[in-house]
């Protein structure tokens, strides 16, 4: 017994973690770089999981219950939101890096927010919230970076739901100049002390979830196609008394094809 | 499990997970994205258990916990946070939560805090049932109790009253066998006569022989004045004869033949006196075995047992522990002029599983205790005594009437096995036969029941 009691016993001062050197801060170019290869990471096992996912529902097809339908689904949210995260840190690698470029070609503008309105309700959906999309008919023929921009209205979308009440409404408005989308909830509406910080990153928000960095970016990416994003009065009835929701509107010049 | 479970979460996802997760366990699921909207919920409708985020967009989950609590303080409230920090759990405890379970949900420690926290739940309204059941319930005399044991007994105690027959009252030490036999007495039409009550074990035979029969003027030494006998007194009456198992065996023919003839002779007299009472006893002793071991007259044991009322023991006796601790709650409460709400669930849940060998007084000394000791203006696990706190239930029920007492399979198993090994004094080898497994089958099962190993040493 004694031969093999030499067993290896964590020394004491193991159980508290050894001081780490802190470093200095890294450039802002090392950081997106960071970000950009984390992004590039993260896609890779996501990609796996999706086409797993995707191999075990046609191969079990026939077999599948309602609840492994609604699993399936669940996989699925889960799924793009994390790709949305990964989608979110190249982004701002580009942003804070400075290499943040428009891939823009011609477009149809109507269908890019009905996709962009679907997409969001797709990604969180949320049962006690009406999503309605007041879209005239298209098409609506732009010049724009579609994922970019796509990604911008996807945003603020989601973020109109997740403060809504009871309804969000998402309505385009041409005027000679500018083509406006709206995007409008019944919400509690940016208390004012928020409003000067709402699209600046990396600022806490206390009393809301996430990192609340999906305004921020949608915010660059509208001033990037020339636009501007601005936060007005929602026109939507109230879903409390005394409350007046958020309406974030996209403008975007449009040049007259006359 | 049963229950109705409201989930509140701002992520859809999330609730549409649990709700699929609890669904499992046959529980009933309503879930809403928003703190408000369940609140809405919360004041119509009854839920047993609330599972809610920390950090939601509208109205944070610790806000959310304090206001539910604030319509239906009630209901547990279990905090579901993505954060494992301590912070959070300190954050979620202090706004009231019942517990608290980290993202990722585990689903089988999802069922675990769920299971746990409806029975916390159903144990509170258990217990505030019962407040209102001690001040509604029909006392049967200064009986009390709702348990089918205790039905039965007050069924059989009407039923006899009105006869003049004899009772004998069998039962544990601290069941109550004088409140039964007081109650016989209450429900006859002697209830207007006296009741007088003697315990046969506590005083010596000449004595007993003199206080039941009475004795003339000069019968003894200390004879100083002539003295009527409990039988005369109790004329009109009962007569309650408690510890009868205790009777000196020289006593038994004369109390044999008082009982047959209805007439006792005064110690010294020699004029024989009618009696016209009542006679009921009690006995903590198994009588029918003090017969066979020739202690106890056999004419005497079937004069006496003309109808047999067993006292439950309080451990057969289901749900009235806690109706009883109730009781004696307000009673000492009242006493010491405290004021004190009731029982906490989780004292309660203690005083369940408890066996009570010392029955309804042992219960009744820990309440008087447990009153005193109060710092708060619950009754909570840290005033009950360290052998109810450290309980463990191996009690063996297999013919219960209290659908709370049922065990699973698995649970009466380990049990039989600890009352097995137990009886053999630990030794596995015999109690693999008794039980007619091999030995490393029954080594198999005690590994699965881990506890019961240790405790048969």
């Amino acid at each position: 017994m004694n031969a093999r009691s030499n067993s290896i016993k964590p020394a004491p001062e193991a159980e508290a973690p050894a001081a780490v050197t802190p470093r200095s801060a890294p450039d802002p170019t090392a950081l997106a770089d960071f970000f950009g290869s984390l992004a590039h990471d993260l896609r890779s096992p996501l990609g796996v999981v999706t086409e797993a996912l995707s191999e075990l529902r046609t191969d079990f097809a026939s077999g599948l219950t309602d609840e492994h339908r609604l699993l399936g689904t669940l996989a699925d949210r889960g799924i793009r939101r994390l790709g949305r995260i990964a989608d979110t840190m190249s982004l701002l690698a580009a942003l804070e890096s400075g290499t943040f470029e428009l891939r823009t070609r011609p477009i149809d503008l109507i269908e890019l927010v009905r996709e962009a309105v679907a997409s969001a309700s797709a990604v969180e959906p949320r049962r006690e919230v009406e999503l309605v999309c007041d879209l005239p008919p298209g098409p609506l023929a732009a010049v724009a970076d579609v994922e970019r921009l796509s990604r911008a209205v996807t945003e603020i979308v989601i973020n109109a739901v997740r403060h809504a009440r009871r309804k969000a409404r998402v309505r385009l408005e041409l005027t000679p100049t500018e083509a406006r989308i709206m995007i409008e909830d019944d919400g509690q509406g940016v208390a004012p002390e928020w409003q000067a910080t709402l699209y600046s990153r990396f600022t806490a928000r206390a009393s809301r979830s996430g990192l609340g960095m999906g305004l921020s970016i949608a915010h660059d990416v509208v001033v990037a196609h020339h636009g501007k994003l601005t936060l007005e009065a929602s026109t939507l009835a109230p879903g409390r008394p005394g409350t007046v929701g958020a309406s974030f509107v996209i403008s975007l010049p449009i040049q007259s094809t006359g | 499990m049963s229950g109705r479970v409201l989930v509140v979460d701002d992520d859809q996802s999330m609730c549409e997970m649990l709700e699929l997760m609890l669904r499992r366990d046959s529980l009933e699921v309503e879930w809403r994205t928003s703190g408000l909207d369940a609140l809405e919920l919360v004041a119509e409708r009854d839920f047993d258990v609330i599972l809610t985020d920390l950090g939601m967009a509208s109205l944070s989950g610790a806000e959310l916990c304090e206001r539910i609590l604030g319509i239906r303080p009630d209901v547990p409230v279990i905090v579901v946070t993505g954060n494992a920090s301590f912070d959070a759990a300190v954050a979620s405890i202090r706004a009231g939560a019942y517990d608290f379970i980290t993202k990722p949900v585990d689903a089988k420690l999802l069922s675990l805090v769920v299971g746990r926290a409806l029975q916390h739940g159903q144990l509170r309204q258990e217990v505030k049932r019962l407040r209102r059941a001690v001040v509604d319930t029909q006392r049967f005399g200064r009986l009390l109790g709702e348990s089918q044991a205790m039905k039965r007994v007050f069924d059989l105690v009407t039923r006899v009253a009105d006869s003049d027959a004899s009772v004998l009252i069998m039962g544990e030490s601290g069941t109550g066998k004088e409140l039964i036999a007081r109650a016989v007495h209450a429900q006859s039409s002697r209830r207007d006569g006296p009741f007088l009550a003697v315990n046969c074990a506590a005083m010596p035979g000449a004595l007993l022989e003199s206080e039941l029969f009475g004795h003339t003027r000069g019968a003894f030494t200390d004879a100083k004045a002539a003295r009527t006998g409990l039988f005369e007194q109790a004329s009109g009456g009962t007569l309650f004869l408690d510890e009868i198992g205790e009777l000196p065996i020289e006593m038994q023919p004369k109390l044999l033949r008082a009982l047959q003839e209805r007439t006792v002779r005064p110690i010294g007299g020699n004029v024989e006196v009618s009696f016209d009472a009542r006679i009921v006893t009690a006995t903590n002793r198994d009588l029918e075995a003090e017969v066979d071991e020739k202690r106890f007259r056999e004419d005497l044991y079937y004069r006496i047992n003309v109808v047999r009322v067993d006292a439950p023991a309080l451990r057969e006796r289901g749900g009235d522990v806690l109706l009883l601790a109730q009781h004696f709650v307000e009673r000492f409460a009242a006493r010491s002029n405290k004021a004190v709400r009731g029982i906490h669930a989780a004292a309660a849940e203690k005083l369940v599983n408890y066996d009570w060998p010392g029955n309804v007084r042992e219960l009744e000394n820990c309440i008087e205790r447990a009153v005193a000791l109060l710092r708060f203006d619950e009754v909570t696990v840290d005033d009950l005594p360290e052998k109810i706190r450290q309980y463990r239930a191996d009690r063996l029920v297999f013919a219960t009437d209290d659908l709370a007492e049922v065990l699973t399979i698995d649970e009466l198993e380990r049990r039989y096995i600890q009352r097995v090994l137990t009886l053999v004094g630990g030794n596995k080898s015999r109690a693999a036969d008794l039980l007619g497994l091999d030995r490393r089958t029954l080594y198999r099962r005690l590994d699965r029941y881990g506890g019961v190993r240790e405790r048969a040493k």
